[in-house]
């Protein structure tokens, strides 16, 4: 299985700026990295890696608008979870993990 | 003294009482059909007045309380108590859609959405929310009602008004 990184900790700038955030910037993020013409491949398995000393938060908005498109294509949060790796603390995990129900949510309707 | 009436109405046929009968049970009708409609309107709405607007304000307990109180300190410091709120608000939204499956989550979350980017991307302290917050509160309160009125409480279909 081919394993992809998204490093999350580039797109912030401490002491500057510590936080994610941003519908538009989380799209635009998912389009840089071609999430989804790797969600369409086969065995991939994309990690999420986010250093808790770099990034102090996310908001939700960015986690929705960066996997707007892979719900769209996977709909169901199992489906997401077989394919992404959260690679952060417990913190950001349950963040992504409630996104992703909310997402789910949207994408079914 | 004798008393000639040279006009009497002519006798009534049974056709006019069939129809006053008729005119009878139709009101009857009505005024049940009527009675019906509104408890279950009553009942409906008090259903989604407790099972969402109740816990939606039970959620944004927390948040009401950091804009009461909490004015003048950072937003910094109350940040992670906010969104959190936001997230938990989304995903009891979110949950709310096996009950109410057209109830529109997208739309609310794009709202709290914009809240949140705003508290992120300043530094200020919490009174220069405040407007911000309400009008948060107020348009995700606007669109549960509209949902309410015009999808749950819309027992004639297209016949009711509708709320733009």
């Amino acid at each position: 299985m081919r394993t992809v990184n998204i490093n999350l900790n580039e797109l912030v700038n401490p002491p500057y700026t510590d936080a994610i955030f941003g519908r538009d910037f989380g799209k635009k993020h998912a389009t840089d990295k071609k999430l989804l013409s790797l969600i369409r491949e086969d065995d991939i398995e994309i990690h999420i890696i986010i250093d808790d000393s770099i990034v102090k938060a996310i908001n939700d908005s960015f986690i929705k608008g960066f996997f707007s498109d892979v719900f769209n294509e996977l709909k169901t949060k199992a489906n997401v979870e077989k394919r992404f790796i959260i690679d952060a603390n417990q913190n950001f995990k349950n963040l992504f993990y409630k996104n992703w129900i909310i997402l789910e949510s949207i994408f079914n309707q | 003294m004798n008393f000639y009436i040279d006009n009497l109405p002519e006798q009534s046929t049974g056709l006019i009482e069939i129809i006053a009968l008729l005119v009878s049970i139709f009101s009857i009708l009505i005024t049940v059909i009527g009675i019906y409609i509104s408890k279950q309107i009553d009942i409906k709405y008090e259903r989604f007045g407790n099972l969402c607007l109740a816990n939606i304000t039970n959620i944004l307990h927390n948040v009401d309380e950091i804009f009461k109180n909490q004015s003048s300190s950072a937003i910094h410091s109350h940040r992670k108590a906010i969104l959190d709120s936001l997230v938990e608000l989304n995903l009891f939204l979110s949950s709310l859609r096996k009950i109410y499956p057209k109830l529109d989550v997208e739309l609310i979350t794009t709202i709290s959405d914009k809240f949140s980017d705003e508290i992120h991307s300043r530094n200020d302290v919490v009174l220069t929310f405040n407007s911000t917050y309400y009008e948060t509160k107020v348009s995700i309160y606007d669109s549960l009602y509209k949902y309410a009125i015009n999808k749950e409480l819309n027992l004639f279909g297209r016949l009711v008004f509708r709320l733009k």
